[in-house]
C-alpha cells in the first residue's frame, strides 16, 4: 500500500494519503514535477507559504533493481525560478519506500523562527520541535539525531545555510556509516526546506515491510536485476576503482576542463588532482574508493577521504567539485578541495555552485585565484549570515551581478557542471534547454557519446535531445544516472518493468513517459515566465575562444529551440 | 609502422607490462586500424569508451599513421 504523507508547516497536521492511482507509474523526478506542476502555482514566491517540497524515491527503489536507491526532491527553485528536480543516494529512499511513502509533501510554512523534525515510522508519522538544532551544521545535527533516535534512522538534513534560505543551499542525506555526505544539491532545495522551517526528517524502517511497486513476476524481475547488477559491476571498473575523479583527464584531453573561471579548458595542477591520486591517498590514509552511497549500489563510485593524519575528512569527493572548487578556482591541492567539500557538506551548501561563486569573486578581485583559507573563510560567512555571506549564498549570477563580472557561466540562474560547453557541445546544448537549468545530470554528452565530436556542433542537438529523454527516465526510476543514459539501460528497464507489470513494457513507452515528464516541466517554467530566450547561453561563450584548441559555442538559436520541441 | 599507447587508468590494467604515464610503443603492420590496435592488446572494444589520436577525437574504425599518440579511455560517466 502506498501513500502520500501530506505534512502542512503552516498548522501542523501530518496526513497520511493513499496514492491516487494515477500516480502508480510515476516515482522520483516524474512524481516530484508532476506534483508540482499540479499543486504549486507557478509564479508563486519560492521561498513562501505557496511553494511545496516533494521528497519521493524512484519507482524501483526498494526492489533489487541495481543502483535504484535515488531520493528525489522537487519544489520550485530559489535559484532558477523554475521547476526543480534535484536527487541524491543515501539510504533515505530505501527506508521511505521500505515504509509504503511514495512522496512526503511538505505545504505551507512554519512561523518565522519556529523549526521542526519530521519523524517517519512504521506506527505513524510526527512533526516535533527542533530549537535544539537549530543553527547546527549538518555533520552535528545528524550526530544529535543518531544518538536520540538509534543508528539504523535514515536522514535528511540542512545546515545554516538551509536555515538562511541561500539559493544555494543543499539538502543532505545520510550515507550507509551514517554520515551526511550526500546531498541533493542544486537549485536551492535546502532553502526551500528551510523556509519550511524543518530542519531535518528521521526516518526509521524498524519493522516496516511495505513495497512502492508490486512484483507481478518477481522472480523474473529478480533474475534481470541480478544480470543488470552483474553486468554493470563488470563494465563501470574505472567508477568503482577512482570515483568519477576519473573524467579529470579525458576532460583535460578534449580541452573542456573548467579553469580560472571558465577562461581556460586545461588546468596545470590538473595531475594534482585526479582520480588516480584520489584513490591513492585515500587507501593509503585508511580511506577508499568504491564505497557504496546507497545500499545495493553494484557501482559504488563513492570514497572515503581522509585527512592527513587519518582523520576522517569527507565522503563522495566528486568530479564536480574537485573541478569547481579546484581547477576553476585555480586550486590544485586535493587535500583542501576535500576540505572544502566538508565544509560545503556540512553547511549545507552546493558544492558546484559555490565552486561557480568562489571563482567570480576572485574574478571580481574580491580575494586572489587560488587563495584556499579566503574560500574557507567566505563559506563560513555564508553560514553565519552576514551580508557579503547572503550574497555569495545566492549563488555566481547573484554574486556576478553585484560585483559587475561578465563571465558568469550560469543558465537560468544556475552555475554549469564541470565541462566547458565550448569543448563539449552537446552538454552545452543540455545546459541551455533542460528545464533544470545549466545541469549535467540532465543529459550530459561526455565525450564518445554518440559517436560525435565533442569539441564539434554537428550531430549534438541529436545526442543531447535523447541524452535528455533517457536522463529523465534514469531519474523518475530512482536509478543512478551511471547506470548510464543509454539503448542497453532503457531495454534493462523495459524488461523489469514487464516482469513488474506482468505486460509488455517497451523501450518506446519509457522514452515517451521522459518526454511527458519534460513537458510538463518545461509547461511549468513558461507559466512561472521562463520563456525560450531563457534557454541560452551566457554570450561569452559565443565571443571568448577557449584555449588550448580555440573553441567557441556554436549551435544556433534555432537549434536549441528545436531540442525539446516534442 | 609504430605507434604511441596512452591508456587509461582502467585499461591499463588489462595491458601487461605497461610503462606508465609515458606510455607504450607499439608495433602494427600497415593498413592498421585502431579496432586493429586494440585485438592486438586484446582489449574489447566496448571497454573502450572514448579514442583520441593526436589529441583529436577519432572513432575505432579510423585508420592509424606512423607515430600516431593514441589514448584510450574507458567507458566515462560522471560526475
Amino acid at each position: 500500500m502506498a501513500n502520500f504523507l501530506r505534512v502542512n508547516m503552516s498548522n501542523g497536521s501530518v496526513t497520511a494519503e493513499p496514492c491516487p492511482e494515477h500516480y502508480n507509474l510515476l516515482g522520483g523526478r516524474g512524481l516530484t514535477s508532476q506534483l508540482i506542476f499540479e499543486e504549486v502555482d507557478p509564479t508563486t514566491y519560492p521561498l513562501g507559504d505557496g511553494n511545496k517540497m516533494v521528497i519521493a524515491p524512484g519507482l524501483l527503489t526498494g526492489t533489487t533493481a541495481p543502483s535504484s536507491g535515488r531520493l528525489s526532491i522537487g519544489a520550485k527553485s530559489p535559484l532558477t525560478g523554475g521547476i526543480k528536480e534535484s536527487n541524491a543516494g543515501g539510504t533515505a529512499a530505501r527506508k521511505l519506500a521500505r515504509l509504503g511513502i511514495k512522496a512526503i509533501i511538505l505545504e505551507g510554512r512554519a512561523k518565522v523562527g519556529e523549526w521542526f523534525v519530521l519523524k517517519v515510522s512504521s506506527v505513524g508519522a510526527e512533526l516535533l520541535p527542533a530549537g535544539d538544532l537549530v543553527g547546527l551544521g549538518n555533520y552535528a545535527t545528524v550526530d544529535k539525531l543518531r544518538t536520540r533516535f538509534g543508528e539504523k534512522v535514515g536522514l535528511i538534513s540542512i545546515g545554516p545555510a538551509g536555515e538562511k534560505l541561500m539559493a544555494a543551499a543543499s539538502v543532505a542525506v545520510t550515507d550507509p556509516d551514517g554520515r551526511p555526505s550526500r546531498h541533493c544539491g542544486r537549485g536551492g532545495m535546502g532553502a526551500v526546506m528551510g523556509s519550511k522551517g524543518l530542519k531535518a526528517v528521521v526516518i526509521d524502517d524498524a519493522e516496516a515491510h511495505e513495497t512502492l511497486l508490486d512484483l507481478v513476476d518477481p522472480s523474473g524481475f529478480n533474475e534481470i536485476a541480478r544480470r543488470w547488477s552483474k553486468t554493470l559491476s563488470e563494465t563501470r571498473k574505472g567508477l568503482t576503482n577512482f570515483g568519477t575523479a576519473s573524467l579529470v583527464k579525458p576532460i583535460s584531453a578534449v580541452g573542456g576542463l573548467p579553469t580560472r573561471n571558465f577562461s581556460r579548458g586545461t588546468f596545470e595542477g590538473a595531475d594534482n588532482i585526479n582520480g588516480e591520486v584520489l584513490a591513492e591517498r585515500a587507501k593509503a590514509r585508511g580511506g577508499k574508493t568504491g564505497h557504496a552511497c546507497s545500499p545495493g549500489c553494484v557501482i559504488r563510485c563513492s570514497n572515503v577521504y581522509h585527512d592527513q593524519n587519518g582523520q576522517y575528512l569527507t565522503s563522495g569527493l566528486e568530479y564536480e567539485t574537485i573541478v569547481l572548487l579546484g581547477a576553476n578556482c585555480e586550486i590544485d591541492d586535493l587535500d583542501a578541495i576535500a576540505e572544502l567539500d566538508r565544509l560545503c557538506d556540512d553547511y549545507g551548501l552546493d558544492t558546484m555552485e559555490m565552486g561557480h561563486t568562489m571563482a567570480v569573486a576572485m574574478e571580481a578581485g574580491l580575494l586572489p585565484f587560488g587563495d584556499v583559507n579566503r574560500v574557507k573563510e567566505l563559506l563560513g560567512e555564508i553560514a553565519s549570515g552576514t551580508v557579503l555571506g547572503r550574497i555569495l549564498g545566492q549563488g555566481a549570477a547573484v554574486t556576478g551581478r553585484v560585483f559587475n563580472v561578465a563571465r558568469v557561466p550560469v543558465v537560468k540562474g544556475q552555475g554549469m557542471a564541470a565541462y566547458d560547453p565550448r569543448a563539449l557541445k552537446g552538454t552545452g546544448i543540455t545546459y541551455a534547454t533542460s528545464p533544470m537549468g545549466a545541469d549535467h545530470t540532465a543529459g550530459n554528452c561526455l565525450p564518445g557519446r554518440g559517436g560525435v565530436d565533442p569539441n564539434k556542433r554537428e550531430g549534438q542537438v541529436k545526442v543531447s535531445r535523447e541524452l535528455q529523454i533517457m536522463s529523465t527516465v534514469i531519474d523518475a526510476l530512482g536509478l543512478c544516472l551511471f547506470v548510464g543514459p543509454l539503448p542497453d539501460s532503457m531495454e534493462m528497464i523495459a524488461q523489469l518493468l514487464s516482469k513488474a507489470r506482468g505486460t509488455e513494457v517497451t523501450v518506446a513507452d519509457l522514452l515517451s513517459l521522459g518526454q511527458n515528464i519534460l513537458r510538463t516541466e518545461i509547461a511549468f517554467n513558461r507559466r512561472a515566465g521562463l520563456t525560450s530566450t531563457d534557454d541560452r547561453l551566457p554570450v561569452f561563450f559565443r565571443q571568448e575562444k577557449l584555449a588550448p584548441y580555440e573553441l567557441v559555442f556554436d549551435v544556433s538559436d534555432e537549434e536549441l529551440d528545436e531540442v525539446l520541441n516534442f | 609502422m609504430e605507434v604511441i599507447v596512452k591508456a587509461d587508468a582502467t585499461i591499463r590494467q588489462r595491458i601487461p607490462n605497461y610503462p606508465g604515464e609515458s606510455g607504450m610503443r607499439l608495433s602494427l603492420s600497415q593498413p592498421a586500424t585502431v579496432l586493429d590496435l586494440l585485438a592486438l592488446l586484446a582489449i574489447p572494444p566496448q571497454e573502450v569508451g572514448l579514442v583520441l589520436i593526436n589529441g583529436t577525437f577519432s572513432q575505432k574504425e579510423t585508420a592509424l599513421q606512423p607515430n600516431d599518440v593514441v589514448q584510450l579511455f574507458s567507458f566515462i560517466e560522471g560526475g
